[in-house]
């Protein structure tokens, strides 16, 4: 397991555990975000805060749970990215599709 | 002539779990040699990315065990070349559809094709000659979605490095079966 879950009415507060969010977890990712959008969740936030570094590989992985979650109307917010993630994200338009809070609290904002 | 007086190699076994180690060595490089050749801040993370995504690329598609990783610094600019004995470089484009497979057949000589887009980038190779690529990205006007979830995810890795620097270009050296991907960041103006 790389997410660390915490679960309240089928909102996933979903927190990215290592410090390198690479190749190396990528696939696990990808696995992990699909079986909480197959289980059922309608919004997963997840939490870049323990997050140093991010890879094309792992980028590659969000974009696939993305699109597996918008046609089942699953929403993926973007929390607590750190400044070089946030803007490599930015770099290659990532931003545009993703929701994207400073942290899980103003993304609660957003749904209250 | 630029004066490329500090260089330094570097191995990668072309594995994931040896990425870090030498992106870390590679930006200590850098670290060294900032009272004698800065490199401004500002572009530390763009040559982060780009160690990590071509290492990435070895990784993921050079089919043999190791590659070089060479920095050369001089007062206008980084240059930044990855060499391995692997795979050539081959590309699926877009527009015009194709397979581009280096070296070049002479048919797709001296043309730009569109690898991919987003709806607001278009990320291109120029096929300068049978051996070499130049890429660069465009900006694309009058597009009113990002096409991001449209289109496969497989470029990012050469998006990343094409945004982040001011020269991108691939050489297969066919003398010796080189792959030389060969990346510039300029600092003078």
């Amino acid at each position: 397991m790389i997410l660390k879950i915490n679960e309240i009415e089928k909102v996933v507060q979903a927190t990215i555990m290592p410090h390198e969010a690479s190749l190396a977890n990528a696939d696990l990712f990808k696995e992990e975000m699909i079986t909480l959008i197959a289980n059922g969740a309608k919004l997963i936030i997840v939490s870049f805060e323990n997050v140093n570094y991010i890879d094309s590989s792992f980028l590659g992985s969000l974009v696939v749970a993305l699109k597996y979650a918008m046609p089942r109307n699953v929403d993926i917010y973007l929390v607590s990215l750190k400044p070089d993630v946030k803007n490599l994200l930015t770099l290659i338009r990532m931003d545009k599709v993703f929701k994207i809070f400073k942290d899980y609290e103003q993304a609660m904002e957003k749904i209250n | 002539m630029e004066d490329h007086r500090y260089q330094k190699s570097f191995v990668f076994h072309n594995a994931t779990e040896n990425l870090n180690s030498v992106l870390t060595s590679c930006l200590n490089y850098i670290d060294e040699k900032k009272d004698v050749l800065p490199v401004p801040v500002t572009i530390h993370p763009h040559i982060k990315w780009t160690i990590t995504e071509l290492l990435l690329n070895g990784t993921k598609h050079a089919g043999t065990a190791e590659s070089n990783l060479t920095l050369k610094l001089s007062a206008e600019n980084l240059v930044i070349k990855k060499e391995d004995s692997g795979n050539p470089l081959r590309l699926k484009v877009n527009e015009p559809s194709a397979e581009l497979v280096w070296p070049l057949r002479d048919s797709m000589l001296g043309q730009e094709f569109e690898i991919y887009h987003n709806g607001m980038d278009s990320l291109r190779v120029f096929t300068e000659s049978r051996d070499t690529a130049i890429f660069r990205v465009i900006e694309m006007e009058d597009m009113e979605m990002p096409q991001l979830l449209g289109n496969t995810s497989e470029h990012f890795g050469l998006m990343i490095i094409a945004k982040s620097s001011d020269h991108f270009s691939y050489l297969y050296d066919r003398h010796n079966k080189r792959n030389i991907f060969s990346v510039t960041f300029d600092y003078t103006e």
